[in-house]
């Protein structure tokens, strides 16, 4: 067991951020966490760090602090060229100097910024600053290395480097990689274990929506349609053609009777097939060519009256169907 | 007006000419602040680290008793000192009233308080990812706070700059503590002090042209610094 986490409660002011009666991080397995914005990822990951203390429960690792490091998704720079601020973390281990340019060299070759190792940080775009930080993380070789949206914000051509860096990283022996993240697809192609959290609790929810389905072009070469059994097409936003698995959140998914004109390129007719209450939620099942799972709140259920064989619009944003792989 | 002008232009012969004894009391001035002020700065800055990154009851009570302290009177800073080195005092016997150290010393306890709380305020506005990027980083707690020192580095130069422009031109301390003794103990304020009252108005008014200078230069240095501070966050 790497970190075992019991009653773990974060509030800040009278919002509780983070509320987690048991969570349990194995050793080796790589772990995605995985939620909308503020649902308590980047507070869980402070935690884990040993960054942040919890205001009730424990956080209890088995390693020291120099066996865990955090790359934020805002990283900080010091205010030194670009190969000092890869090899600080190996500076304060005590690591020798020619050991660390030794260990950087590959490191920063790979993301593309060797070229740029004695330029100050201070002039580096956003991309070059999440490349800079990752490298300074990944070069410690931490038993437990936190990510936070470690793809986010990547300059174009980066990220496919980025993320073979982190699969290879979570399949070296010893090292556990835990990413908090919006891109399911990268838990998919990692194999990590998805952590859902909503609103700072654990959803024992792994994946809804999942599809199988074929990624075609469509009229407009700016976005791609993806073909669902048996009779359901989604517009996509993905570089991706040919065959494909995709899932939507439930929470993404609105519900009308009336189709709403929005930004939001999907919207599918269909019928209400059932609706049950799911922890806190509504999972309301709609046909609409395929079975689509949306979560709605009991009020919004009560508000719009939803019954079984209503006549409904499914409504969601392409950038809301992940691709998983 | 005159009598004015008159002065201006003396002064600004003694200036020119480089007199001897005048060249001296800037000298002693500058050596005598120059060494409280880097003596204060070397204890001044850990300090306020403690002051903004340790954990210890009494922490806000001590911030707030180094808030009060940037006004010290300097004729109290002047006793306190006095106290210490006075033949009954603690250091009595090692003779040390009277001597360019003593005044050094006064300086130290005006510019200290100045150098902790202002150091300390800055600190606590730096960017809080500094200290955690270097804790993550496997940093240990004091490398950590080095660490913000060190990223904030040009935003401390102001807080020595105003340590300095404070017992630069102090005249309470340095009088009860080195007694204006001339060619050993009379710097610019303590010089002006006794000039004015022997009525050579031409020696005291180029002195304070040179203290005015230095308040000059140290202000340009201030903002220099802090435009540099601000365009490093």
């Amino acid at each position: 067991m790497l970190f075992d986490l019991k009653g773990v409660k974060r509030r800040f002011g009278a919002k509780t951020a983070l509320d987690l009666p048991s969570l349990k991080l194995d050793e080796g397995r790589p772990v995605v966490f995985y939620g909308p914005n503020g649902s308590g990822k980047t507070t869980l990951l402070n935690l884990l760090a040993g960054l942040d203390k919890p205001c009730e429960g424990e956080v209890r690792f088995s390693g020291g602090p120099l066996d865990v490091t955090l790359v934020e998704q805002k990283p900080y720079l010091f205010n030194a060229s670009l190969l000092e601020n890869t090899v600080m973390g190996l500076r304060y281990r005590g690591v020798p100097r020619s050991r660390r340019e030794a260990l950087a060299e590959p490191l920063l070759k790979r993301l593309g910024l060797w070229d740029r190792r004695d330029r100050p940080c201070a002039g580096f775009s956003d991309g070059e600053r999440r490349r800079a930080a990752l490298a300074r993380g990944l070069i410690l070789g931490a038993r437990a290395l936190l990510l936070d949206e470690p793809m986010a914000n990547l300059d174009r051509g980066y990220a496919s480097v980025v993320e073979a860096l982190i699969t290879e990283e979570a399949g070296k022996p010893g090292r556990t990689v835990l990413t908090a993240t919006h891109d399911l697809g990268q838990a998919f192609r990692m194999g990590a274990d998805v952590v859902y959290l909503v609103e700072g609790h654990l959803s024992r929810v792994p994946l809804w929506n999942v599809f199988r389905c074929e990624v075609a072009a469509s009229a407009d070469a700016s976005v791609r349609k993806a073909l669902v059994a048996p009779s359901a097409e989604f517009i996509v936003s993905t570089e991706v053609l040919g065959p494909a698995t995709v899932s939507i959140d439930p929470r993404d998914v609105l519900l009308s009777f009336q189709p709403i004109d929005s930004s939001a390129l999907n919207c599918l007719k269909g019928r209400v097939e059932s609706a049950s209450m799911l922890g806190l939620e509504v999972d309301v099942v709609v046909s609409a060519g395929c079975r689509l799972h949306a979560f709605i709140t009991p009020k919004s259920m009560a508000r719009l009256g939803l019954k079984p064989g209503d006549e409904v619009y499914a409504t969601f944003k392409a950038s809301a169907v992940q691709v998983l792989g | 007006m005159g009598f004015l002008l008159e002065s201006l232009r003396s002064a600004a012969g003694l200036l020119t000419s480089l007199d001897p004894e005048l060249l001296g009391i800037v000298k002693l001035s500058l050596a005598v602040s120059g060494s409280a002020v880097a003596l204060a700065g070397l204890a001044g800055v850990p300090l306020a680290c403690c002051l903004v990154f340790a954990e210890f009851p009494g922490r806000r009570l001590l911030r707030s008793v180094s808030d009060t302290l940037m006004s010290l009177p300097s004729v109290v800073a002047g006793l306190l000192v006095y106290s210490l080195l006075c033949r009954k005092g603690v250091f009595g016997a090692w003779d040390l009233l009277y001597s360019p150290f003593a005044m050094a010393a006064g300086q130290f306890v005006l510019a200290l308080p100045i150098i902790v709380s202002l150091t300390a305020a800055f600190l606590e506005h730096a960017d809080p990812r500094i200290r955690k990027t270097a804790l993550t980083l496997g940093a240990a707690r004091w490398t950590s706070a080095l660490a913000v020192v060190r990223e904030t580095r040009n935003g401390l130069a102001p807080a020595l700059l105003a340590g300095f422009g404070r017992v630069f031109a102090e005249v309470g301390a340095s009088m009860m503590l080195g007694g204006n003794i001339r060619n050993y103990t009379r710097n610019i304020p303590t010089a002006m002090a006794v000039k004015t009252s022997e009525g050579e108005f031409a020696a005291a008014l180029a002195l304070g042209i040179v203290l005015l200078l230095a308040a000059f230069s140290i202000n340009a240095a201030v903002g220099l610094f802090r435009r540099e501070a601000e365009r490093a966050l």
